[in-house]
């Protein structure tokens, strides 16, 4: 047992237990305001197209991550443009950004000629964080936390209904972009960590599993983070010490987690 | 200006406004001006742009042409919409949404003023007054998909009299309740119109309701909306308490609560 524990004591696994933490944080956070708002597709598109850009970034020899974040920032623009063409089919424009994505990114990918090492952002990679990493995740959790917290009141009206929101006065365009560039920025800041396939999962589950027991929306949004942060911990700590695959380990704590709160709440109710 | 000329001031003047969609006219040329204390009901079948000409007046959609002016301002510059209580159609929540009662009715007193400020004691009390006026302060803690169409209704009326607005608009406020309810709510909404210092702009596909209250002799926007209006007789423009009185009258009445 001590043994199995020595593994705290390394440097790279602190490294990914803070990361964890870190994005455990932030991503229910910007989470919440889009699956209320039922835009939970939005994540997985954004991660599709940030991983166009990190393969255009690899072929030009500049930061992949800046890269990602510009795509990924423009492709939430043309998705609401998109929505807007077809209002009645809006999520066609789900689809298509999805697709553009993965497209252009193999495009460039094969103009790199086996080059480049993208294959590390579709599944993420924890154990090889370093200080920039990190630093990186720091300051978008920091002005995700900054952003929700000062803004709840006026997240909560927006979300709750937009038009009543406008109505009472509150700016919603600008709210809309602003959540919209955070959504861009946080997923493109952590799809090196926990990979472009399966960061939508940290931002939909934990939100998913709160919304069925919370008592208010506070509540809901807080406990997202709870439960995001246990699978994180846990996760992380169980992909150490049996070296299953992190992310994935995570993924499926979250989703034991979701169906645990169902059954609870179901037989609770009995 | 004498206080009698003050009592009914334009509320909502509609200019000839004009709104066309993708090359064609909703709406064309309307004329007409909500005085203060009036109780109109906005009559239409659906299509006929009812929703349409209220979004237009709440700021959500532009005119084509024309102007549109709330309490004298153009709705463009128009910036005091704390004065403005607005209950939307409730199929605009989502029943899993999970917002509780007391989320829902303060947050009538989240507007841009109040960016970074707390909510106070005094405002906690605000909700809780506004939740008693309206009879809904046992379901505080309930999830606001667990309630009845009814209750729902009268969570939103809450939400938009805890500002103390002095134009109310409802949008299909009848829309899948019964009819013990729509006669209880509406019943509230008279008491404060006899009672207050408000002026109301309700949209209905349903005459039913309103004729009663509001008349057989609407006067007509167009071929397909019609205006039924209810001037109130009172020149009296104090302010009163509209939460406090409701509670009151709630106290006297009974049956009231649902």
């Amino acid at each position: 047992m001590v043994e199995l524990l020595d593994i705290f004591t390394y440097p790279f696994f602190q490294k990914a237990l803070l990361g964890g933490f870190l994005i455990g944080l932030m991503a229910p956070l910007v989470g919440a305001f889009l699956v209320y708002r039922r835009l939970s597709m939005i994540g997985d598109t954004l991660s599709h197209v940030s991983i166009a850009g990190v393969a255009l970034g690899f072929l030009v020899g500049l930061s992949p991550v800046g890269f990602g974040i510009l795509f990924a920032v423009i492709a939430s623009f043309a998705i609401e443009k998109l929505r807007t063409t077809f209002r009645a089919y809006a999520e066609l424009s789900i689809a298509i950004m999805m697709s553009g994505g993965i497209a252009l990114a193999s495009f460039f990918i094969s103009m790199g000629q086996g080059a480049m090492n993208v294959t590390g952002y579709l599944f993420g990679s924890v154990y090889t964080l370093d200080h920039g990493d990190l630093w990186l995740v720091a300051s978008v959790t920091i002005i995700v936390l900054l952003f929700v917290t000062l803004n709840f009141k006026e997240l909560f009206l927006l979300t709750l209904d937009e038009d009543a929101a406008t109505v009472s006065g509150l700016p919603t365009k600008l709210y809309n972009m602003l959540i919209t560039i955070l959504t861009a920025v946080t997923i493109s800041a952590v799809i090196k960590i926990v990979g472009a396939l399966l960061v939508s999962a940290l931002i939909t589950i934990p939100v998913a599993a709160s919304m069925i027991v919370a008592r208010n929306f506070r509540h809901s949004v807080w406990l997202a983070v709870v439960y995001s942060e246990i699978a994180v911990i846990i996760g992380i700590t169980i992909a150490g010490i049996w070296n299953t695959a992190p992310i994935g380990t995570i993924v499926l704590l979250l989703i034991l987690m979701l169906i645990g709160t169902i059954v609870f709440k179901k037989g609770w109710k009995r | 200006m004498n206080a009698i000329d003050d009592c009914h001031e334009a509320v909502i003047e509609l200019d000839r406004v004009t709104f066309a969609y993708e090359g064609e006219r909703v709406l064309s040329e309307l004329q007409t001006t909500i005085r203060r204390r009036d109780f109109v009901g906005l009559i239409g079948a659906n299509g006929a742009g009812k929703t349409t000409l209220l979004r237009l007046i709440v700021g959500l959609l532009r005119a084509s042409s024309g102007e549109i002016r709330l309490f004298g301002t153009p709705v463009k510059q128009f910036d005091s919409w704390e004065r403005i209580g607005y209950v939307p159609q409730r199929n605009v929540l989502n029943p899993q949404f999970p917002a509780s009662v007391r989320d829902v009715v303060l947050s009538g007193l989240y507007t841009r003023k109040r960016w970074l400020r707390r909510m106070t004691k005094e405002d906690h009390l605000m909700a809780e007054e506004a939740m008693q006026a309206l009879g809904i302060d046992h379901l505080a803690h309930k999830r606001i998909g667990q309630l009845s169409g009814g209750q729902q209704q009268r969570v939103f009326l809450a939400r938009a009299i805890i500002n103390q607005p002095e134009l109310l608009i409802l949008d299909e406020p009848f829309t899948g309740v019964d009819e013990e309810t729509q006669i209880s709510f509406f019943h509230i909404l008279k008491h404060m119109h006899q009672h207050h210092n408000m002026t109301f702009l309700m949209v209905s596909h349903d005459l039913q309701m309103m004729r009663e209250y509001l008349g057989d002799e609407p006067e007509h926007l167009n071929s397909r909306l019609s205006l039924y209006v209810r001037h109130s007789h009172g020149n009296d423009c104090s302010g009163t308490d509209i939460v406090h009185s409701l509670k009151e009258q709630l106290l006297t009445a009974s049956g009231m609560r649902s």
